[in-house]
């Protein structure tokens, strides 16, 4: 809480320094960097001077998180930033999922929103055998059980 | 027996690596079940509720997630087979009995939204118990749409305290309304609700002592009422008023009346109202403002009409952006206009306007009066936007506006 007074008094250009899980170092501007709970309350924790370590995120992960990050903190329009955002989240499934950790450990909630969302629209009006083929998910259920569901639940699945 | 030892190994492996990132990239291709539950319970979040359920037999895994999502949409007219044939008395009944069954099973203790959109005929005890059914969670956010009514709203919702927003369409039954009191509702939508009349829209905001963002879509008769929007509280106000489909009776002088002190944003797209007045207008900084005079409705004189429309441009003249736009299907019906220019320059353009946005621009010879009028005489502006749903306004017209002299030398002029 106190965090965001210092932010706005701040006038110089600070920089944070993000460490990835693979020893990669990335320099953010505060303003940009704060957008994150998670290194928020690492930077109010005394890290601020130092690097701060980010054990869960990868380098090719992070640099794509600092990219979010920089955009949304450089006064872009509205309408700038909606084309943006749909370019960025629109990535192979597999950077997704790295971006959804990602965004969920640093408690990013604007980016965690807009990747659930695009992951949202992938499931959405598709029949559950779709879903399976797409995300590649086995079905583990034998079929009287499948059944069972699939009766309890009909409605579900009209 | 082969499938089940695989089975055993992959669950497994799952409870060691489930918090761990780097390891959900090795091993089967099916990441998206490695993700944590609050991530699959957000991604679930932005589902109508029917999908949600889909997903419950996908695999082991998620036959339980859907009892986590804070979130319910129901909506009766997703379908997955609309061709399969069946009675709409039993698709209802399948759909109840859905409802019924989910709140039973449900886990969530207090949810966040609960939608509900009914194209079809239900019973109101089932409407009723599915709402109550909500406000008993401590729902945050309701949003209703009645295509068949009239639906009959339980009492305890116009008193639900938890309630911070409150979305209503169709029809909705409000003559029941007696008391309302919704201490912390910020947010109140009321869109297309023939059964809605100022005496309820007068109850609806005196019950709601913190409420900032109002809409109100009339149709039909509802746009041949007069409405008195009154609330300290209001930030934002959005009212689109289409034209009516009846002409006005004499006695029925349709008028809008807005007592807002605390209103920053307005929006008001009106081809309805015959009078509009503005009394306080002290915090508003953006107003986006569509109207016209219906031939045929209106009982008042056109120049009189202009008249009043002047003096409400004159009350809310203290806004730094302003958006004019003219409806392009209701204009068909209004009258053209010629640009007037105003005896001397309104205080506005000298002290404080610093955005204005012209929407629907099609470069006939009124629009390239005003805009070279306001280029000229407003003083502390920063932007000038016109924007136009032509393809590429003509060439002409663009170099035309860019060579427009500029008051302000700080204003830009911009294309959208």
């Amino acid at each position: 809480m106190a965090s965001s007074e210092s932010t706005t008094t701040s006038t110089t250009t600070k920089v944070l320094r993000l460490k990835s899980s693979d020893n990669e170092i990335f320099g953010v501007e505060e303003k940009a960097a704060l957008q994150s709970e998670t290194i928020k309350s690492l930077a109010e924790d005394g890290y601020s001077e130092d690097v701060i370590p980010l054990f869960n995120v990868e380098k090719k992960t992070l640099a794509k998180i600092v990219e979010w990050l920089n955009k949304h903190a450089s006064g872009s329009s509205k309408e700038e930033l909606k084309r943006w955002d749909a370019d960025f989240v629109d990535v192979d499934k597999d950077v997704l999922y790295d971006l959804l950790l990602a965004s969920n450990y640093l408690n990013i909630e604007v980016l965690l929103h807009q990747l659930a969302q695009k992951v949202a629209d992938m499931i959405k009006g598709k029949k559950p055998e779709e879903i399976r083929q797409l995300f590649g998910i086995k079905n583990d259920f034998t079929p009287e059980e499948e059944a069972e569901i699939r009766r309890e639940n009909a409605w579900a699945f009209e | 027996m082969a499938e089940a030892t695989s089975l055993i190994l992959q669950d497994s492996r799952e409870d060691s690596v489930s918090n761990c990132q780097k390891l959900c990239k090795i091993g089967s291709e099916d990441m998206i079940s490695r993700l944590p539950d609050d991530i699959l319970c957000h991604i679930l979040s932005f589902l109508p509720t029917k999908y949600v359920m889909g997903t419950s037999i996908l695999s082991k895994r998620w036959i339980y997630l859907w009892t986590k999502v804070s979130n319910l949409d129901f909506d009766d007219t997703l379908l997955y087979d609309r061709e399969k044939p069946r009675a709409t008395g039993e698709r209802n009944a399948v759909f109840a009995n859905f409802i019924n069954r989910f709140f039973i099973h449900y886990n969530v203790q207090s949810f966040v939204k609960f939608k509900l959109k009914l194209t079809e005929k239900h019973h109101s005890s089932h409407l009723s118990a599915w709402i109550s059914a909500a406000i008993m969670s401590n729902v945050e956010e309701l949003s209703l749409c009645i295509r068949f009514g009239p639906a009959w709203l339980p009492e305890s919702l116009f008193s639900c305290e938890k309630l911070l927003a409150l979305k209503l369409h169709g029809e909705i039954e409000f003559n029941n309304l007696e008391s309302v009191w919704f201490p912390n509702l910020k947010v109140l939508h009321l869109k297309c609700l023939p059964m809605l009349d100022n005496t309820c829209i007068a109850m609806l905001l005196s019950g709601s002592p913190v409420l900032e963002e109002l809409k109100i879509y009339l149709i039909g008769h509802g746009c041949n009422q007069s409405v008195h929007v009154s609330s300290s509280s209001l930030k934002r106000l959005i009212m689109q008023f289409p034209s009516a489909d009846s002409p006005y009776d004499d006695k029925d002088y349709r008028r809008v009346t807005v007592d807002t002190p605390s209103l920053e944003f307005l929006k008001l797209h009106d081809y309805a109202s015959e009078e509009v007045n503005m009394l306080q207008a002290c915090s508003l900084i953006q107003a986006d403002i569509s109207v016209g005079y219906l031939i045929g409705s209106f009982t008042i004189e056109f120049d009189d009409y202009v008249g009043m429309v002047v003096q409400f441009l004159r009350q809310i003249s203290v806004v730094k952006a302003l958006i004019l736009s003219e409806d392009p299907i209701q204009s068909e019906n209004a009258y053209g206009w010629d640009w007037c220019a105003p005896e001397s320059v309104p205080k506005c353009l000298l002290s404080c306007l610093e955005v204005i946005e012209f929407k629907d621009f099609i470069g006939e010879v009124p629009e390239m009066e005003m805009v070279e009028y306001f280029l000229k005489n407003a003083m502390v502006l920063k932007k000038m936007i016109v924007s136009s749903d032509v393809v590429g306004l003509e060439e002409e017209v663009v170099k035309k506006l860019q060579f427009f002299p500029r008051g302000s030398s700080a204003c830009q002029l911009a294309f959208s």
